[in-house]
């Protein structure tokens, strides 16, 4: 007890007493009671600071010698390991900055003198300039030289590329299955239903195909001399790798949902068949040839529209064989299942006129507000008279203390 | 209720297909020849197997079903364009005291299978409409005992009833046809000379003063009143009728009749000089505004154009004590050897509630399609109706029962929904006055029992007595039966042709051989005799066209298989 | 058991609970003869209909088709209520050992008092009918001549 009335300031981890409490506080900041710390959590009995401080000098001297022998080694494996590919990646890094740079200085000039930016076509910034100071010329130079030299790079590296595609070209013929190469068919027509109903290839829009050996070899080239799947855009290595690519991932299918990829085999397509429709429809249609809302006018000329016609009303589709195809965000109202509107015959509507019963409402509201009134003044006065008789209940007389009896 | 129909519909539904074109009247007299036909061919039946023994006797189920078929084959006929014809008023068999509603189902027990006793009299009624325009007919037959020739007249108390209901029916449609030719109406009747017309109260005084020369009563319900299409009074009580034409008899003329007796005022305004009266507003049961006018009142002029019906129930007055005669329902109970279960139904066209049952929506159905609004029995839309004649007979009826057992499944839920209204099968009886004057004084006017078919603004059946139908129906143990006689005529006014009696008459339907000791007298003698003298003289009097009964030759046999 | 006359004698809870005890007898007292009659400013009592009409608007339509059974009991309780009015009917005592006799038979004479003080005129003028009837007979029309013939000897 005594010990810890004089020296009320100890560390406990470090088993140390201090004098006062700045020393106290000091100590616990300094590294020597973190360390003792995380002795303690890790159930070590604490060390003393002269031990402490032997044990940095020691760690720190190993690492200045590791780091001396990695700096002298890494040089030299730098050179080594850095290949052309990722000097070609700093390169374009270094370009990419140099352009950013660039542009930012674009700005920042045309803010100042209230000059227009314009979004070209091609989606590239247009900056319209009037002048143009010497550190932007140097900028400018110093990029369109690395570009000319990476497109120069680029160019040897395309053409050798496409040498070497050409060298392992695979030229399947359109009678044949690219996948399954041992099976050769008749005709082209075989050879599609052979992809459908092995290989799921579904060919998008069957009607209005009108060259099918095109389209064919076109998906064979594609494959075959590109190297390409089909509806991802993996890049195989060989033949072999994009064909065994198609066949696990069952990549085997045409995309056919956005522009790009419609536009993509339209060569191979005729559409006109199905503009004929809508230019007969043109002829219901105002002459802008545009869809508009329906007016009254229209509404009351519906007879007008043949039965065999496609045509849109106001609440869905009509198509030729009398279905309605509505949106899917009425459905409910679709689905509610509603009571024909009765018609009556003539009996019963001669019936229905000549009707003059009414309805009586058999409860009478007056009369039943009055009885509710005397029922509760009823039980109202029986309440007062059961509390007035609660009340005269002590008739006792006199006064008697019970600590008394 | 005024919902619907636009007032453009009301105007063509009521006014304009009401006109008795030669069209329309072409329409109204087929119907009334088949209900001439159809009349004629059940009397017939009668006759064979009652009278004539020709057969076994008819139960009165049996009899039904036939004149239903004969009248459905008949109606189906032709017209074959007109989708909307049927039977108007399925055929009833109302024995004595029965009033109207006894047509029982043929499968019903065999307490229902009545057969008529000699002295019976037994009041035919049955009814038809083509394209809504309607022809309704009642007689009266006496069963005598078998043989070839009616042993004697049938006397006694019947008979009184059986004459004057006949001789006020006959009298009445004379009346009727008078309206043609004003100049024609007997002089005596008239209280204006100058305004010669026919009122409601000129054929209510001449109905009176017959019923009590033959010292009878005029039972309530009946009625002289304008039928229009679709509307012949078979929804009574059911729907309140815009526009009703017509004199009607309730308990009400009874007790305004008595009171008279004994020097009480029509107002209600006492001669003795009791001033401690508290007698109950006799308005106060009826609504006084009448803007619909369908309560009826006798403040009406009967119009060329216009079709009528006569209908007259004619019962006996006790000579022992004075007392009301008054209609019982019979509320589907067994009583004293047969069975009073509801067997006619009415659709109640403003009612619309979805069925739970699969039956009762396919009896609704059905009964929509062919019955609409007229009423109707579960045999009717069997897909066996009509019986056909060339067909086995036997196996056609047990189709038919076999049908009714299959609605009867869906009957109650219809009931129950108010979208069916059962037609009550009224018992006339004679209650004491005594026993009425017993009762204390009512606690309320208001209520009336929803039982009884009534006509609006008759609710209450004693209303200077304060009297409900309800506390009526309290004394009907002291009351004592008393039996019935009903004609039902329906008579066309077209000025063009004349007046043309579609139902009853004549020529066609002679009167059970009866005889009463009472006759005409006084003052009513006269008249009758002399609109009796205009009917015989075609050329200076007037001209009633009856309506012939039809060539029955390919349909008439089917009954003469029953045999089997 | 305390005595009764110690101090935690149950005696309040006694005089409590007859207390209570009277006053939901007088109740119910009141309650029954309540129904029925109604104590009017001239002492005088009278029969109030249930129902109050109002001309303008509809009345009260029974919708349902009174049983027999049911009509009898409300006849039944009518005549209850009606006799224990008047005390007593006749000068016969209302209770007979105890238990009301409703279907007394009155006796052959015919008095016109069992509707009570308050006959009504009409009642009154129609029992003159009745007791005119059952003296003279009533006077209808008389059979006279050779009386009237429909028909004829054929069905």
């Amino acid at each position: 007890m005594d010990s810890s009335v004089s020296s009320a300031y100890t560390c406990n981890s470090c088993q140390i007493q201090f004098s006062n409490s700045e020393n106290q506080r000091s100590h616990m900041k300094g590294e020597w009671h973190r360390y003792n710390l995380k002795r303690r959590v890790a159930q070590l009995p604490p060390i003393s600071e002269d031990l402490f401080n032997n044990k940095v000098n020691t760690s720190e001297k190993k690492k200045k010698e590791e780091e001396e022998e990695e700096k002298s080694k890494g040089q030299n494996e730098v050179d080594v390991k850095l290949n052309a590919k990722q000097l070609r990646k700093k390169q374009r890094e270094e370009l990419l900055e140099k352009k950013r740079k660039l542009l930012e200085l674009a700005k920042n000039r045309l803010v100042g003198n209230g000059g227009r930016v314009i979004m070209g076509e091609d989606g590239k910034m247009v900056v319209e300039k009037k002048e143009e100071t010497t550190e932007e010329k140097n900028l400018k130079e110093e990029v369109k030289e690395a570009a000319i030299k990476e497109e120069e790079e680029n160019n040897v590296d395309e053409e050798q590329l496409i040498k070497e595609k050409l060298a392992n070209k695979v030229d399947v013929p359109v009678t044949k299955c690219i996948f399954c190469k041992d099976e050769e068919f008749e005709n082209i027509d075989g050879t599609l239903e052979h992809l459908f109903k092995n290989h799921g290839l579904y060919i998008p829009e069957k009607r209005f195909l009108i060259n099918k050996e095109g389209l064919l070899a076109y998906l064979y080239e594609k494959i075959g001399y590109g190297n390409v799947c089909l509806s991802c855009n993996f890049q195989g290595r060989n033949f072999q790798s994009i064909i065994q690519h198609m066949l696990s991932k069952n990549h085997i299918k045409i995309p056919y949902e956005n522009e790009e990829e419609k536009l993509e085999i339209s060569d191979f397509y005729d559409f006109s068949k199905s503009y004929e429709i809508e230019t007969n429809e043109k002829d219901t249609l105002d002459e802008d040839g545009e869809w508009e809302d329906v007016d009254e006018e229209e509404l009351e000329n519906d007879e007008d529209i043949d039965g065999e016609k496609l045509y849109a009303s106001d609440y869905g589709l009509h198509l030729p064989n009398g279905m309605v195809l509505g949106h899917r965000s009425l459905a409910k109202y679709y689905r509610q299942n509603l009571k024909p509107e009765k018609e009556w015959s003539e009996a019963q509507g001669t019936v229905m006129a000549a009707e003059t019963r009414k309805f009586v409402n058999t409860i009478d509201t007056k009369a039943i507000a009055a009885q509710k009134r005397v029922w509760n003044r009823e039980a109202k006065s029986r309440d007062t008279n059961d509390r007035r008789a609660q009340k005269f209940i002590n008739w006792q007389p006199h006064y008697r203390d019970e600590l008394l009896q | 209720m005024a919902l619907q129909i636009s007032p453009k519909d009301t105007d063509l539904l009521l006014k304009q297909k009401n006109v008795l074109s030669a069209d329309v009247l072409d329409k109204y007299r087929y119907a009334g020849e088949v209900t001439q036909t159809c009349l004629q061919y059940i009397i017939s039946l009668i006759n064979d197997s009652y009278h004539l023994g020709k057969h076994e006797p008819y139960s009165a189920a049996e009899l039904c079903l036939l004149g239903d078929s004969f009248m459905q084959t008949l109606i189906n006929g032709k017209f074959k364009k007109v989708i909307e014809k049927s039977i108007a008023q399925p055929v009833t068999l109302d024995v004595n005291d029965l009033v109207v509603g006894y047509s029982p189902e043929l499968t019903d027990d065999e307490k229902t299978n009545l057969t008529f006793k000699v002295g019976d009299i037994v009041t035919i009624n049955l009814g038809c409409h083509i394209d809504g325009y309607t022809s309704n007919l009642a007689h009266t037959i006496v069963i005598f005992p078998s043989g070839l020739t009616p042993p004697g007249p049938l006397l006694g108390e019947s008979s009184d009833a059986i004459v004057a209901s006949y001789l006020a029916n006959e009298t009445i449609v004379t009346l009727l046809a008078c309206a043609l030719k004003t100049e024609k109406i007997p002089n005596s009747l008239l209280n204006d000379k100058s305004n010669r017309q026919i009122t409601g109260s000129i054929i209510r005084n001449v109905v009176n003063a017959i019923a009590e020369s033959f010292n009878c009563t005029v039972v309530p319900t009946s009625k002289v009143r304008r039928i229009r299409r679709f509307l012949a009074g078979q929804a009574e009580g059911v729907v309140a009728e815009r526009d009703f034409k017509g004199v009607v008899w309730s308990e009400i003329d009874q007790e305004k009749e008595l009171l008279k007796r004994c020097n009480f005022t029509e107002d209600g305004e006492i001669i003795s000089n009791s001033n401690e009266l508290i007698t109950i507003d006799q308005n106060k049961g009826r609504s006084i505004d009448n803007p619909d006018k369908a309560i009826p009142t006798d403040d009406f002029v009967i119009l060329p154009g216009e079709v009528y019906m006569i209908d007259i129930k004619m019962a006996p007055i006790n000579k022992d004590e004075p007392g009301l005669y008054t209609l019982e329902s019979l509320d589907g109970k067994t009583k004293e050897g047969f069975n009073a279960k509801h067997s006619i139904f009415i659709r109640d066209v403003s009612m619309s509630e979805q069925l739970k049952l699969r039956n009762s929506r396919r009896l609704l159905s059905l009964v929509d399609k062919h019955q609409s609004v007229y009423p109707f029995k579960l045999s009717y839309v069997s897909e066996n109706f009509p019986l056909n004649s060339k067909g086995n007979l036997i196996e056609q009826l047990n189709h038919i029962e076999k049908d009714v057992n299959i609605f009867k499944f869906g009957l109650n839920e219809c009931i129950n929904k108010q979208l069916f209204v059962s037609k009550a099968i009224l018992s006339c009886k004679f209650i004491p006055l005594k026993e009425i004057l017993k009762v204390p004084t009512s606690t309320g006017i208001n209520g009336y029992d929803a039982a009884n078919p009534t006509l609006p603004g008759m609710e209450l059946p004693l209303p200077k007595l304060g009297i409900t139908s309800l506390k009526l129906k309290t004394l009907f143990k002291y009351g004592k039966r008393t039996v019935v006689s009903r004609y039902v005529s329906t008579v066309a006014l077209s000025n063009e042709v004349g007046c043309v009696r579609l139902s009853g008459g004549n020529k066609l339907f002679t009167p059970s051989w009866v005889h009463t000791n009472y006759q005409l007298q006084g003052s009513i003698a006269e008249i009758v005799n002399e609109l009796s003298a205009l009917t015989q003289d075609e050329r200076f009097g007037i001209k009633i066209d009856e309506c012939n009964v039809l060539d029955i030759s390919n349909v008439g046999e089917e009954a003469n298989d029953m045999e089997e | 058991m305390p005595s009764k006359n110690s101090v935690n004698k149950p005696k309040d809870n006694m005089i409590r609970q007859r207390k209570s005890h009277m006053a939901s007898k007088r109740r119910q007292r009141r309650s029954n003869t309540g129904v029925t009659i109604i104590k009017t400013s001239k002492g005088t009592n009278e029969i109030v209909p249930l129902l109050t009409n109002n001309r303008n608007k509809g009345g009260v339509i029974a919708n349902t088709i009174i049983s027999n059974k049911k009509a009898k009991k409300i006849e039944r309780n009518i005549k209850y209520a009606e006799m224990r009015r008047n005390g007593n009917v006749n000068g016969k005592k209302l209770k007979v050992n105890g238990v009301v006799d409703i279907d007394m038979k009155e006796d052959g004479n015919n008095d016109n008092n069992t509707s009570g003080p308050k006959e009504s005129a009409v009642r009154k003028a129609l029992w003159s009918i009745v007791d005119g009837a059952k003296i003279s007979g009533l006077t209808l029309a008389v059979a006279s001549g050779e009386g009237t013939t429909l028909g004829g000897p054929s069905f």
